[in-house]
Formats: structure tokens, sequence, C-alpha cells
């Protein structure tokens, strides 16, 4: 299925979707208290525990496969100007899903909330790193001797 | 997308799973005992011109496998969108595609009723389900129910009834096992009228 083509603003969204996804709920807690603390919202979607399949294809490029099926939390709520904000979480934590819908919809309504998705992302980046060097460090060669047989 | 706050979807049921749950307990009570009034759902938000009751019907038992068609008089965005949002459910242009047809016995236009489907002899599950949006249950005109599930008569009033309704409820009794089912949806309860019931004014 060919991905449809986004605006400026939806890939927007989109990776911020992805960050607050990406992050957990002890992360986006404090930042919720800073930033929508007290705002009024309703729920459009009580958060909800569910399953998707992850198809994967071999090599990236192969025939399409079901690798499996991964628990997804969901959870769309409602701002009380309207703002609609919907979030999808990898695991079974309502509080997560509905943060990530809270600061999904806070973003919508005031752009300059979503400053402190840097921290995030430079902490998973971080994290990425720390990993890709722990891995490098037990990084093993392979080569074959020359024999010396004649 | 669209995310404008005039369309966005309302809030669905609150505990959807023990609430749909409650509703179809109650749908079934009043299909299989035609004539008895039960309760809808209470504080639920209703999209456009939907009705509590008919709103609680379709959040608890449409879902991708059941096409809904909405009389142009009650269609709009709103409603559209709330549907498809909570259920997934297709919304179609044409009413003989329809498993849900939904209508309001003071606005509609009741030309579409011949059009519904019946299912045929084989396959009389495949069926549409109509259902009317009505103020109560207090009508001037009282319809006499007979038939399977009832102790040996029902009275039943909704208020309004359009002759052409009841015309081709009776008429539509006649097609058994086919035919269609129907459902008054007042705006704090509901009623049944399945295809096995004589009505008599």
């Amino acid at each position: 299925m060919a991905e449809a083509a986004l605006t400026a603003d939806q890939a927007l969204r989109k990776q911020r979707m992805e960050s607050l996804a990406r992050s957990s709920k002890q992360e986006l807690e404090p930042f919720w208290k800073e930033h929508g603390q007290d705002l009024p919202y309703s729920y459009l979607r009580e958060p909800e525990i569910g399953l998707v399949m992850v198809r994967g294809r071999a090599g990236g490029t192969g025939q399409r496969f079901n690798l499996g099926e991964m628990t997804v939390t969901r959870c769309s709520v409602r701002l009380s100007d309207g703002t609609v904000g919907h979030g999808y979480v990898k695991g079974r934590d309502k509080r997560h899903a509905e943060l990530a819908a809270l600061f999904d919809a806070r973003f919508v309504q005031d752009d300059s909330t979503a400053g402190f998705l840097d921290i995030l992302n430079n902490r998973r980046k971080a994290e990425r790193d720390n990993q890709s060097a722990k891995a490098a460090a037990t990084k093993v060669d392979f080569y074959t001797m020359v024999r010396g047989e004649d | 997308m669209d995310l404008g706050p005039l369309t966005a979807p309302l809030s669905g049921l609150e505990n959807p799973a023990f609430a749909s749950n409650r509703i179809f307990r109650d749908v079934l009570e009043a299909l299989s005992r035609p004539g008895t009034v039960v309760p809808a759902p209470e504080n639920l938000e209703t999209p456009g011109k939907l009705n509590r009751a008919a709103t609680g019907f379709l959040l608890a038992l449409a879902d991708m496998e059941t096409p809904v068609w909405l009389s142009p008089d009650i269609r709009d965005i709103q409603t559209e969108k709330h549907l498809k949002f909570h259920t997934g459910c297709p919304v179609v242009d044409q009413c003989g595609q329809a498993v849900f047809a939904v209508a309001d016995a003071r606005t509609s236009n009741f030309d579409f009723l011949n059009s519904l489907a019946v299912g045929n002899p084989e396959m009389p599950h495949q069926s549409a389900t109509l259902l009317i949006m009505i103020d109560g249950f207090t009508g001037p005109a009282a319809l006499t129910l007979t038939g399977p599930g009832i102790h040996s008569k029902a009275v039943l009033a909704p208020d309004p009834i359009p002759d052409a309704l009841i015309q081709w409820a009776q008429a539509n009794q006649r097609l058994f096992p086919c035919g269609v089912d129907l459902i008054f949806a007042a705006t704090s309860s509901l009623a049944a009228l399945p295809r096995t019931t004589r009505i008599e004014v």
C-alpha cells in the first residue's frame, strides 16, 4: 500500500507523535505539568488496548510477511476548545497513550509548547548511540588466513 | 485530514465494552418481545440530527462490516465522521446496500422503503434493519401487535408514525422469512417491530 503524500503540517505532526510514542509516561508526566496541567479535556475514545500486526520484508525488499502481533494502546481526547488529539503507543500503558493524545492536541493548539520534544529526541539519540557503541566494541572481523599450502 | 473542531467526532460510549453490551442486551430484549420499550443510554453525545437511542444503537452494533445508510435529511459531515471514527462503518449512498438504514419519522421522505434489502429465502438474514427516529411512545394512534414473542397482544404507540410506514410494515410482515426488521428510536427509549410481528392499526 503506497503511503499517501503528507502535507508539511501532517508530516510534522506525525514526527511529533512518533517522539511521544517513543518516550515513556515517566518522561512525559513532568512536561504535562508544565504545559497542560489543569487543562480541561474529555475523551473521544477512552484509552484502550489492542493488537496490531507488525509486518516486515526480508532484507527490507523481499516479500511482505507477518512478523507477529504487538500490543498497542490508543486514546483520543478533545480539549475544551474542540482541538482533537490522538495517541498511539506500544505496550499497555493507558496513561502514556492519554498523555501522547493530550500533547498531540496541545501542539496543534499552541505550537510553542512542542519545544521540549528536542530533549526527548536527544535522549533517544543518546540511548541509541550508547547502544551502538556497546555493540561496536564487540565487533568481530572474520578473515581467512593464508594456509600456506602450495 | 480535516481536524477542524466543527466536524470533529464527539465522545463515544463511556466504558465502551460494558455500555455496548448493555445496549446489545436491550435491543435483543426489544426484538424478542415486540412492543417492549427499553431504555436508551443516558449521557451520550449525539452527532448531527441523530437522537440518543439511535446513536447508542449504532455505536454498539455497527462495525466495518455493516454499511450504514442515512436518509439525506439527517446525513451530515459530523454524523458521518462520528460513526466512522467510533465504529469504522462505511456510510453508503445507496440504501439497498445498507445493513442499517436510519431515517427520521418527522422529516424523512419514505420513498426509499421498498429499496431496502429484504434478503432471499436461502439467506433471509441478508436483510436491512431500519432505524426510525421518533419523539416518543405516547402517540395518539396505537398499533396492536401480535406474533412470536407476544403473549396475546401488545400495544405500541410511536409518535409520530407516518401512514406510508405502517402500510409498508404490514406488507413487509407478509414477506417472512424475508423482510426488514424495524426499530423505533425515541430520544430516551427504543422499541422494535421484527419482521414476524403482525401490525393492526
